[in-house]
């Protein structure tokens, strides 16, 4: 992530990239690419929760975008374009996987389950789509708090604690008003908030 | 300050997006408040744990993966070609190819064994790597026959449908003409996977706001007379095509086969193209009976993937058939 951003500082501007990308360099593309890798797979894990799937969403996106960028008219940043494509790549995973019920875990008992949100899933005993991966705790709980959330809320929160993206870019993102991006994310932090402290005492999650 | 507009305020607060009087203002109101102060408290944590813990990185080998999914790309316009190739008939590829032939030769400006008036551009597709405008020329060049005019004309389709029986091996010539991108192998591979009997009730959350309800009382039923939507068990067709136009195609289809176009909570339906960010629709198609195997061809001539056995029983209503479409736009 932190390679990224440097690159971002150091490197070619998106715009640069997506021009030379268009005068036949595909390594404009590759650059891009490897910019954005790590944003995009973080905006699709959080959102997603399964670090299997997330990556497959990822990959879609970057063949989006690379279908997408001859036509891309620049009437908005690179980088404004591509987690717009990210966000409805998300929207639309979601929807056909709640449609052929791939998520239709039971919830734990006494956790009650978000219907658009990410499936609590039951550890398995054999290897998972997790596998390889272990999570601190402020991690999980960051996890089972961000699936409790809404999809409205989760996609928001995302966009600017995780993205850092300003309230405009968001505003242009999700085609919401400056206003109703700031109550809205408002609202989903407060409710993060009470759900992060309903699962842990600060303590534990900042030691 | 009021404590509700202080409160509504910490998260502009946190985030540096207020004036420097409200700013001031809100530092105020925590230095006298003690729940607006746990408010806030609780609302920075939850902010520091997801910028602590919420960025990530790609998975090891992502961007090669990504490199080699685009990669396989390039022979997309190949791919087109072979799969029109196979799915028409080959009295209707001869016919066709002598109509050119005939029409090259009667436009040809003065001697015609002279040779072409126009050179056609060379189709140039490179394996390895590539340049991206060259894979989109030749992908044009291969398409060319195939081009879809944005919308389709209502006599087109007119033409292309024929009104009385429907030809089950032949679906028309001008229908087939929208270009065909083949789907991601991934999405042929997960719905394959799919419980073939598995159903999805009609009154099912919409999918994005690609297709906005306009009059939701406007069921089937309504329309069409027949048993309640609620026991419906329509044909459910999955397509990913490189037209944004799709959706005015299904409309001119449900026009030429006395049927409509519907959302999918059986509303009427405002049309729209579709496009890289709001790709994806979900519509009904709902026709008379007669007319069921003619709009199942030409779903299947776009290459759309059926989720029920063409065995299964179509009946929707006594008096026509539901189609559930799920359209994915990949330019």
């Amino acid at each position: 992530m932190i390679l990224a951003l440097l690159g971002m500082a150091l490197g070619p501007a998106d715009d640069e990239l997506v021009r030379r990308f268009r005068n036949g360099e595909v390594s404009a593309y590759s650059d891009l690419v490897m910019r954005y890798q790590d944003r995009v797979y973080a905006q699709c894990l959080r959102w997603m929760g399964d670090p299997r799937i997330a990556e497959e969403v990822a990959q879609d996106v970057f063949l989006a975008i690379y279908r997408a960028l001859p036509r891309f008219r620049g009437e908005s940043k690179v980088s404004t374009w591509i987690f717009r494509i990210t966000v409805n790549h998300c929207k639309n995973r979601r929807l056909y996987r709640n449609r052929r019920k791939f998520d239709a875990h039971e919830p734990l008992e006494g956790v009650p389950k978000d219907e658009d949100g990410p499936s609590r899933q039951i550890p398995s005993q054999g290897p998972g789509t997790d596998q390889g991966s272990h999570r601190s705790e402020a991690e999980e709980i960051l996890h089972e708090s961000l699936a409790r959330l809404d999809e409205e809320q989760r996609t928001i929160i995302l966009l600017r604690d995780i993205q850092d993206l300003s309230y405009e870019e968001i505003s242009e993102i999700l085609d919401l008003p400056r206003g109703t991006v700031k109550s809205r994310l408002h609202r989903a932090r407060a409710e993060l908030a009470r759900l992060v402290s309903r699962s842990i005492k600060r303590e534990d999650v900042f030691e | 300050m009021d404590p509700f507009f202080a409160k509504n305020r910490l998260s502009a607060y946190i985030d540096d997006q207020l004036s420097a009087e409200e700013a001031a203002e809100i530092r105020r109101a925590l230095e006298e408040d003690d729940a607006l102060r746990a408010e806030y408290e609780s609302l920075s944590a939850a902010v520091t744990l997801l910028r602590k813990h919420g960025p990530t990185t790609a998975p090891a080998g992502f961007h090669d993966k990504v490199m080699a999914q685009v990669g396989s790309q390039r022979s997309g316009g190949l791919v087109v070609l072979k799969r029109f190739l196979r799915q028409t008939p080959v009295e209707a590829i001869a016919l066709a190819a002598a109509a050119v032939l005939v029409i090259f030769i009667v436009g040809m400006p003065g001697d015609a064994t002279l040779g072409p008036a126009v050179s056609p551009p060379p189709v140039e597709v490179k394996g390895g790597a590539a340049a991206p405008q060259a894979r989109i020329e030749a992908s044009q060049d291969l398409t060319l026959p195939l081009t879809l005019p944005e919308p389709v004309k209502a006599e087109e389709i007119a033409a292309a449908v024929p009104a009385a029986r429907p030809t089950k091996k032949a679906p028309s010539r001008a229908l087939r003409q929208v270009p065909v991108e083949p789907p991601p192998e991934a999405y042929v591979a997960e719905w394959e996977q799919q419980d073939t009997t598995d159903s999805v009730p009609v009154n099912e959350k919409t999918a994005a706001a690609s297709v906005e309800p306009e009059d939701l009382s406007a069921t089937p039923r309504e329309l069409y007379g027949g048993v309640p939507a609620e026991t419906a068990t329509p044909y459910q067709y999955r397509i990913t095509l490189g037209d944004a136009q799709v959706l005015y195609s299904l409309q001119q289809l449900a026009q030429n086969t006395g049927g409509r176009l519907l959302n999918s909570d059986g509303g009427a339906l405002s049309m729209r193209s579709l496009d890289v960010e709001q790709n994806y629709a979900r519509v009904q198609l709902v026709v008379p009976p007669g007319k069921a195997d003619e709009v199942h061809d030409w779903l299947k001539g776009l290459g759309a993937l059926a989720s029920l056995p063409e065995s299964g029983s179509p009946l929707y209503g006594a008096d026509y058939v539901a189609f559930l479409i799920e359209v994915t736009y990949l330019p």
